[in-house]
């Protein structure tokens, strides 16, 4: 469905996607994970035409996004990391400029099923500042989805929304994919791309470094983490399976062992926190 | 079934809920109607001009002015603030909708803003100082229009380039300003320096000014409504090229 090759993409001296390649398959989640400024948000802003790559090519369901680029447009959906919505119009408001945006038929009829979808219904005709952090978000999710995209992406749904909520954008994203919509979702919750995705990429400095299930990565670096506090603060050790963990737990005073995790994955394959 | 474009929709559903708050018709419209008021009652029907009033004068020239600035700010600030505030432009560039119906949202919505501002402060000086005052020949329209037209596009493409939202305020203060007043909106150029009446001649604004002063069509009107449809047309292909080739 997606497949980029060699992408890169230059601000001034700085590498923002460096020689970044990867595949994704129709009806799959593929995770995008990495800390601020590895590089997720420069890829999805090109893989949504918002900008260009200096080299590289992106393939969007067959469509060379150089030369298609309004055939990829009707494609795909996007749900930014800002709320950009038009706050002064209604809920309904904004759904009816973003179906004349699409030129969709049967305007009406689709708002009222996104919003009957969604959750919203209620508040048709509340403004848009005026809806919880939560609603905005689901807004945002519904916005995108009312031209029926085949390739959602998604860049930070979750960010900064509390745990009640982040699980009810899980479960409308989960509810997607059984839907057999293709989505491509950047995070730096390791829960939220353990959760959702098929298959993560491991995103920094510009640069994808694995792809893989989350089981496979969590497992490539290590089942379990030994944790002991040493000068320095707490000295982390990964060991493949639990007899290891146990060894190297007997040479550390105050060390516990835990099952590794995602995070732990990333750190110790990336070289870098979250 | 013929759909309004969708720009257009968006932003005419923006000036509705502008409009219903005091505080942005009162900012839209200060400026044009303290100038009706205090130059019209202060020095209307006693000082002469060109062999009329100079209220006669002043409300063509007001009246291009208030088109300049709404047509101008409505796309300037809407897209300025959306590009790099808002982010609500972000799900316009993205969308399938061609660049060429971008363009035209704007403009169209520019001209409806300045047609209603314009709507508004003639209104006062009909009823203030009798429709004497009100420029309705066919080359005054015609020029409101360009006008209108004109500082749309302009305010599209400003919207556009800028780099920083204190830019509009430099655009705003540095050209848009000093045009309201050398372009022979409050007096005629006549009095000023040769090389310098010659220069601000021929700005976009003072063309404005000749045709909403014009009641018939001459050379002079036809050039400036050429030299004003010339600059529309290179505004509107600067504007669907720079977004054609749009990117962050």
């Amino acid at each position: 469905m997606i497949k980029v090759q060699n992408l890169v993409k230059r601000y001034g001296s700085k590498c923002a996607v460096d020689n970044l390649g990867l595949e994704v398959q129709p009806g799959e989640i593929f995770g995008l994970l990495g800390p601020n400024g590895a590089g997720k948000t420069t890829t999805i802003r090109m893989l949504t035409t918002l900008c260009k790559p200096d080299s590289g090519t992106i393939e969007i369901a067959g469509h060379d996004l150089r030369i298609k680029r309004d055939a990829v447009r009707r494609l795909i959906g996007v749900v930014p990391q800002e709320r950009n919505l038009d706050l002064e119009l209604t809920v309904q408001d904004n759904l009816m400029v973003y179906a004349g945006l699409y030129q969709l038929d049967k305007r009406r009829q689709r708002v009222d099923a996104c919003l009957d979808l969604f959750g919203l219904a209620a508040e048709r005709m509340t403004q848009a500042d005026k809806l919880s952090g939560g609603m905005q978000r689901r807004l945002l999710i519904a916005r995108a989805l009312l031209s029926q995209p085949q390739i959602l992406f998604l860049d930070e749904p979750t960010i900064g929304l509390d745990p009640q909520i982040r699980r009810g954008i899980w479960d409308s994203i989960a509810t997607l994919r059984n839907e057999g919509v293709t989505i491509v979702l950047t995070t730096h919750y390791m829960d939220e791309a353990a959760v959702l995705c098929n298959r993560i990429g491991l995103l920094s400095n510009g640069r994808l470094r694995m792809t893989d299930t989350p089981g496979n990565l969590q497992i490539s670096a290590g089942s379990f983490m030994v944790e002991a506090p040493d000068s320095n603060g707490i000295k982390r050790t990964l060991c493949p399976d639990r007899e290891q963990a146990e060894m190297v737990a007997a040479l550390l005073p105050g060390a516990l062992i835990r099952p590794a995790n995602l995070e732990d994955a990333f750190i110790a394959l990336t070289g870098q926190e979250l | 079934m013929v759909s309004i474009n969708p720009i257009l929709h968006r932003e005419m559903l923006l000036l509705r809920k502008k409009t219903l708050r005091l505080g942005y018709l009162f900012s839209t419209l200060l400026f044009p109607l303290l100038y009706l008021f205090a130059f019209g009652w202060g020095l209307g029907s006693k000082v002469h001009l060109n062999g009329t009033t100079y209220v006669n004068f002043l409300v063509p020239g007001l009246l291009a002015m208030t088109a300049m600035n709404n047509s101008f700010n409505l796309s300037a600030a809407s897209v300025g603030m959306g590009r790099l505030f808002s982010r609500t432009m972000q799900p316009i560039l993205i969308s399938p909708v061609s660049r060429f119906s971008i363009v035209n949202g704007y403009l169209y919505a520019g001209i409806i803003r300045g047609m209603i501002a314009c709507t508004i402060v003639a209104a006062a000086a009909l009823l203030l100082f009798g429709s004497s005052s009100l420029p309705l020949s066919l080359p005054a329209l015609a020029g409101l229009l360009l006008t209108m037209s004109f500082f749309a596009l302009a305010g599209l493409l400003a919207g556009l380039l800028i780099k920083d939202l204190e830019d509009i305020a430099v655009i705003t203060n540095f050209i848009i300003m000093p045009m309201a007043f050398f372009s022979g909106t409050f007096f005629p150029l006549d009095n000023m320096p040769a090389a310098l009446r010659n220069s601000l001649g021929l700005l976009p604004l003072s063309q404005a000014n000749l045709l909403l002063r014009s009641h018939t069509f001459s050379s002079g009107t036809l050039y400036a409504l050429i030299v004003l449809s010339l600059l529309c047309i290179c505004c509107y292909l600067a504007a669907y090229t720079h977004l054609h080739h749009y990117q962050e």
